[in-house]
């Protein structure tokens, strides 16, 4: 044998090396929040399906939206977005493709989110998402040291001066807005009317920049203000005020009076995926009532299946009784599908507290 | 009799080694001195001695009778023209030479008229405004004795300053040097391993061997009197033989050599027994050659006697003079020519230098293809990084670029304009958010450098070479650590319930919890831990290149600590100082994660902003103009800070 057929043997048995384990196998590419994709979970899914590689980037809603954004489309083959953020940014930027629902095991879904979402993210006729989990954002007390907490408004109460924190994005905007006795979801379809009550909701907010420790960015610094007590009262996600429940019985999760605002996160198919069959599997693997429990447990968030809450594991459903009634269940606000536009106008209020000195 | 320099028993000592060893002399005023010996026989820590960079061990220095034992260099009234020069090359002539005067507190019209005056009578008037680059070998040598000499020293000392000139320049400095010091009649003592130089120049000269001087004399003196074997060896050109005394009659000496020659000598001031050991030197100059048949008579013929030295001093001394200097001047030649073993010195010389050109010519024929072989293989090389630049530098900037100009109008409609732009002005929160930054970053910048300066310093001129790595590797911890561990960890350690405020109410400092997070302090405190690298790595790149030297001539011509800090080693590592802080300003005011871990609720960061744009808002128009404005921002306060510092682009790469 010459050196150069020596050589391209061993360039071809290498190329054949690297090629073949991705014949059979397929890739599923999964842009999802944290927690929403447990080793558990992918060890299971990939079990029953030994073909489909599961990769998973951890992500929110904002960046999962710019990402998509920047590469019309591709390099994800299942998103999950809040039900919200789809309408708007796929009249916008087109970055999913319709759902065939066929295909979707939708008798399992709880049939009033299912018609909420497919309400707010049909387009033309096609159905772009289903739900998968949902859960609310409000309030979060140290019931022995702010034990009155009730309303959004309450976060700026001089008598928790310097121990309030919040999260400077849209919910803190939504949630001040019906503290201050507006329906921001109903002003939607008035921009102008809209941007009325932005500017109110700007105002009291930097008027209460004073009031804030801090304005938390993610679930872990939040936990660790409430639990170390430097922070008495916060906004949050009842995920995250179930966790801590769950260490101090004293740190409990309070719907606000206007209602706690309800999100849905759910399944969408990026416009450039490249595993459609795979996304479809994955989707109604997690929805058995077995993965819910697990998928529940990692999130801390209410499966969208008939009789999602009965499926969470045993200490967050004491979680979820200690702070829902039932009045608080039917007060739930959803958000409301975000039209064009609206984004840059809470944008930029957002801008306008975040550089206004405090004092 | 008051004399200008007094050494009294100067000794001194470095561990078991006695590098000066009981020295004293004196030097009348106005004279030229000269210490001639071979390097590393004490000359230069005897100078550094009367200089003031080192203090004796033992004895005694006075300069006009003044004992100048614990004075600081910068109080003696003793200038120094070093090995190098030491001119300050960050200074023009002017500058140069008013450094000391400006050291003493002189007026500004006072110090531009001895300025000038000076520079008149080194006879390089109007070069005040030159830089030193721009002068030649002999005009900086003029230059550094100016800027001596316009402090009207007690006493210069020149330390082998002719050493890095060429032969022919070297020549004429020396008559020049002792012109000069005719003309100021100052007293100049001048150390050299050259006896040329100092033979040439000197009223008296003082060979040094081992720590100790051998004898102190008059040129004449040394050449024709040498008081020992190593004088009689050291100066001048002689022939050496090694014999035996044969017969010591009526003042000659009969030597037969150890090659069995027989030898005449007069024996003045050699008091030898017939079968002593001697070593015979004959300048060459003493002998002559004979015709072949009265070699014959070799011994007994007065016309081929051989003389030992005391013949020769008596032969030479009526030719003294002029004579004689010419002698001393080609005497370095002609040792050089012994030291070869061949008479064909300089025939050598040629025939290597045929030699060398014979060697060129091949190659300059074959590197023309090489070269071009050579310059294509490292486009090559280069290649991946111009890639790299042009695709993840260039092409998204072009893409920002357009990004910027493009105006949504409705949901996928667009118009190109400066609107983007217009709403930056026209929105004080950008712009307000955008100064805050850079205020921000200017201070972490000045606080950056004033932390990392002693420590460049440090490593560059004082710590030896483990600490130096040591040094080193401390300062590069900040990088090994990601950014958000580490600002992680800070959260830990700063936070109200943390382990830093629970020490301060543990000591009694503070009576409750302290916040020392979300604070544009903590913000700055983090930023300048995380960037001091970059400005240190630069300051000691430019100060490993400043000679120490340049150090010691500013305490030599008068400056204090201080001064010599300010006008002399921070503008040489100024071209350090400027890129470190391009860099360390451009790092901060993009940084991103530390403002926002670190910073509170009214910390707003510009590239935040910029964040925002793309992430919360969508509007990635704004944010690409946001990006370009940042971009030229940056840039403008770059060349601003360039602008004040008096420092050019290139040639603060160039330097750094």
């Amino acid at each position: 044998m010459t050196r150069t057929t020596l050589l391209s043997a061993t360039v071809l048995a290498a190329a054949l090396a690297t090629l073949s384990p991705d014949a059979n196998a397929e890739t599923l590419r999964l842009l999802t929040w944290g927690g929403y994709a447990p080793d558990k979970v992918v060890q299971m899914f990939e079990e029953k399906y030994p073909d489909i590689d599961v990769e998973v980037t951890l992500s929110n809603n904002e960046e999962m939206v710019a990402k998509l954004r920047a590469t019309g489309g591709a390099g994800y083959d299942l998103a999950q977005p809040s039900h919200d953020r789809i309408f708007a940014a796929q009249q916008e930027y087109d970055i999913y493709k319709p759902l065939d629902l066929t295909k979707v095991d939708t008798a399992a879904m709880d049939d009033t989110l299912l018609a909420g979402v497919k309400a707010n993210t049909t387009i033309d006729g096609k159905v772009y998402a289903v739900p998968h989990q949902w859960g609310t954002s409000g309030l979060m007390a140290d019931k022995t040291k702010a034990p009155d907490v009730k309303s959004w408004a309450d976060l700026c109460d001089p008598k928790y001066k310097g121990k309030t924190s919040m999260r400077l994005k849209r919910t803190i905007l939504l949630g001040t807005a019906f503290a201050m006795g507006e329906n921001p979801f109903d002003a939607y379809g008035d921009l102008p009317k809209y941007q009325q009550i932005l500017d109110k909701v700007t105002e009291k907010l930097i008027a209460c920049k004073d009031n804030v420790k801090v304005y938390w960015q993610g679930g872990d610094d939040l936990a660790n203000l409430m639990l170390s007590g430097e922070v008495v009262a916060a906004e949050t996600w009842d995920s995250t005020a179930f966790k801590l429940y769950g260490q101090n019985k004293n740190i409990v999760f309070v719907p606000p009076e206007t209602g706690a605002l309800a999100w849905i996160d759910t399944f969408a198919i990026p416009s450039k995926g490249e595993a459609d069959d795979a996304a479809y599997k994955w989707i109604n693997f997690v929805m058995q009532p077995e993965i819910v429990t697990l998928m529940s447990e990692s999130t801390g968030a209410i499966a969208a299946v008939k009789g999602g809450a009965d499926l969470l594991p045993a200490d967050k459903k004491a979680a979820v009784a200690a702070a829902f009634k039932p009045a608080d269940m039917a007060n739930l606000k959803f958000f409301a599908n975000i039209p064009p536009g609206v984004e840059d106008m809470e944008g930029k209020a957002l801008e306008r507290i975040k550089a206004a000195t405090g004092n | 009799m008051t004399y200008d320099l007094e050494c009294v028993t100067v000794s001194k000592r470095f561990g078991a080694f006695t590098a000066v060893n009981d020295v004293s002399f004196e030097i009348p005023s106005g004279s030229f001195f000269s210490i001639l010996g071979p390097s590393g026989c004490g000359k230069t820590t005897l100078m550094r001695m009367i200089a003031g960079f080192d203090e004796p061990a033992a004895g005694d220095i006075r300069i006009k009778g003044r004992s100048v034992l614990g004075t600081p260099p910068n109080r003696r009234n003793v200038k120094m023209v070093f090995q190098h020069l030491a001119l300050f090359p960050m200074m023009n002539v002017a500058e140069n030479i008013a450094y000391g005067l400006r050291c003493r507190g002189a007026g500004k019209a006072e110090i531009g008229r001895r300025v000038a005056d000076v520079l008149e009578r080194v006879g390089l008037p109007g070069v005040g405004e030159k830089q030193i680059n721009q002068l030649s070998g002999g005009q900086k040598q003029r230059i550094a004795i100016a800027r001596c000499m316009v402090l009207e020293p007690d006493v210069l000392l020149l330390d082998e300053p002719l050493g890095a000139l060429d032969l022919k320049l070297r020549e004429r400095m020396k008559i020049e040097l002792k012109l000069l010091q005719h003309q100021f009649g100052t007293t100049f003592v001048y150390i050299t391993h050259d006896q040329s130089e100092a033979l040439v120049m000197s009223d008296r000269v003082a060979v040094m061997n081992a720590g100790k001087f051998e004898q102190v004399g008059t040129p004449q003196e040394l050449y024709h009197a040498p008081a020992s074997a190593f004088v009689a060896g050291f100066v001048g050109d002689s022939n050496r033989w090694n014999g035996r005394v044969t017969a010591a009659e009526g003042g000659v000496l009969r030597i037969e050599t150890s090659a069995g020659v027989p030898l005449a000598s007069a024996a003045s001031g050699c008091a030898a027994e017939p079968g002593a050991a001697v070593e015979v030197f004959v300048r060459p100059e003493a002998m002559a050659l004979a015709p072949p048949q009265a070699a014959v008579a070799a011994g007994t013929n007065p016309r081929r006697r051989h003389h030992r030295q005391p013949a020769v001093q008596r032969r030479q001394q009526p030719r003294a003079g002029a004579h004689g200097r010419r002698r001393a001047d080609r005497g370095r030649l002609s040792h050089d020519r012994h030291r070869g073993g061949s008479r064909s010195g300089r025939g050598r010389g040629a025939h290597l230098g045929g030699g060398a050109d014979a060697l060129l010519r091949p190659q300059g024929v074959s590197t023309m293809a090489d070269r071009n072989a050579g310059r294509l293989a490292l486009y090559l090389l280069l290649a991946p990084f111009l890639m790299w630049i042009l695709l993840l530098i260039v092409l998204p900037h072009v893409g920002i670029g357009y990004l910027s100009l493009r105006e949504k109008v409705a949901p996928r409609v667009y118009t190109f304009g400066f609107g983007n732009y217009l709403d930056f002005i026209s929105e004080p929160i950008y712009w307000n958010t955008l100064l805050r930054t850079a205020t921000m970053s200017l201070l972490v910048t000045a606080l950056t450098l004033v932390v990392a300066f002693p420590v460049g310093y440090y490593i560059a001129k004082v710590a030896r070479h483990r600490s130096r790595a040591a040094l080193f590797l401390l300062c590069l911890i900040p990088l090994w650590v990601s950014d958000l561990v580490r600002a992680f960890g800070w959260i830990v350690l700063l936070r109200e319930t943390g382990v830093v405020s629970g020490l301060l109410q543990w000591t009694g400092l503070a009576a409750g919890p302290v916040e020392l997070l979300y604070n544009d302090a903590t913000v700055v405190v983090g930023l300048v831990y995380t960037v001091v690298l970059f400005m240190i790595v630069p300051i000691v790149s430019t100060l490993d290149g400043m000679d120490d030297s340049l150090t010691e001539a500013g305490y030599n011509l008068g400056g204090s600590r201080l001064t010599v800090l300010r006008r002399i080693i921070v503008p040489y590592a100024m071209p350090g100082i400027v890129a470190g802080s391009i860099v360390v300003f451009m790092l901060t005011a993009g940084s991103y994660l530390t403002p926002i871990l670190l910073g509170g609720k009214n910390s707003m960061w510009f590239t935040e902003q910029i964040y925002d744009q793309f992430i919360t808002r969508y509007n990635w128009e704004s944010g690409a103009t946001f990006g370009v404005v940042l971009l030229v921002f940056t840039s403008g306060v770059v060349w601003l800070g360039l602008k004040l510092s008096g420092q050019s682009l290139a040639g603060t790469i160039a330097r750094s």
